[in-house]
């Protein structure tokens, strides 16, 4: 070891024992706390369920009301104050139907259903203009 | 601090309690501020680095690893934003002074140089080190941090360490030796 590797070492050595001051340092913290932003609160277990239970109880809510869209279970027809059950499966297939002008018909009847039940949905519209 | 009562505080301040974070500021603060000193060699960017690494701290404190050490991440924070000021900065090229030696190697060191004679000396000695061999040297040498630790800080290898405090303690001697 020469001379300037001791005096590296001793240089090192002074660098160390000398410890910077940190002048005022409560106005620091303080400068520190003053600059944090508002923070987003960490997301508890109990809120994580909420949130859970909140999303599959809307997922459950919407499929039950695609599958009750989509029902096509028996319909009931209001004709001369009689009620007459019937069942619609496919809307091209009226427009072939033999039994088009009868009371019968699942045209009539299915229009009478939605009249009854206040329904000029766009269905009733597009019916309509199937045989216009 | 021990390691379960940071870990407490931290866990108050993931739920915003600001009065538990302000503890963690003030036990952390010093050590944050004396290796930015010592890499950038002056008071004001040393704390603006204290702040701003807080702020970081405060910001990403949801993905603190409770396994390890809360230093070691906080200095790991700290070394990455000095590394940053000093690529961005434009370091003025201190003149090595021998009378900032001279003080040095006087006995009453401690007695006689100020912070901003300190800081003069350690940028002269360090000027042509890299970012990343500031940082290694002054965690090794100056704050006495453990290799082992200063891979989890740096994310350089052992080797890499090595040879990074091989070339400052080298590029110092050869300071040293032209006066």
């Amino acid at each position: 070891m020469d001379i300037n590797d001791y005096k590296t070492d001793n240089i090192i050595e002074q660098l160390y024992s000398h410890k910077p001051q940190l002048t005022h340092p409560t106005d620091l913290t303080d400068k520190i706390m003053s600059v944090l932003p508002q923070k987003t609160r960490q997301t508890t277990p109990a809120l994580k369920w909420v949130r859970l239970i909140s999303a599959t109880a809307a997922v459950l809510l919407i499929c039950l009301f695609c599958v009750q869209q989509n029902e096509s279970g028996p319909l009931t027809a209001f004709v001369n104050d009689k009620s007459v059950n019937f069942t619609l499966t496919n809307f091209s297939e009226l427009k072939h139907h033999n039994e088009l002008n009868t009371e019968t018909s699942p045209l009539i009847l299915y229009q009478s259903h939605l009249q009854h039940n206040s329904l000029k949905n766009k269905k009733l519209y597009s019916i309509s203009q199937l045989f216009n | 601090m021990e390691n379960q009562d940071i870990n407490q505080l931290i866990e108050l301040s993931l739920c915003d309690d600001r009065k538990a974070f302000r503890q963690i500021v003030e036990s952390h603060q010093y050590m944050i501020y004396s290796l930015a000193f010592r890499v950038l060699g002056n008071e004001e960017d040393a704390k603006d680095i204290v702040q701003d690494s807080f702020l970081r701290i405060w910001l990403n404190l949801k993905n603190f690893d409770m396994n390890q050490k809360f230093s070691t991440w906080a200095y790991r924070i700290a070394s990455n934003l000095c590394i940053d000021k000093l690529r961005k900065q434009k370091i003025k090229t201190t003149t090595f002074n021998h009378s900032s030696t001279a003080n040095i190697e006087s006995d009453d060191f401690e007695k006689h140089i100020s912070d901003k004679e300190l800081g003069e000396i350690i940028l002269s000695l360090t000027e042509e080190l890299s970012p990343k061999q500031k940082i290694v040297f002054t965690l090794r040498y100056l704050e006495e941090i453990e290799v082992e630790e200063i891979k989890k800080i740096t994310g350089l290898s052992n080797e890499k360490i090595k040879s990074n405090l091989y070339v400052a303690r080298q590029t110092i001697r050869k300071k040293i030796e032209k006066y």
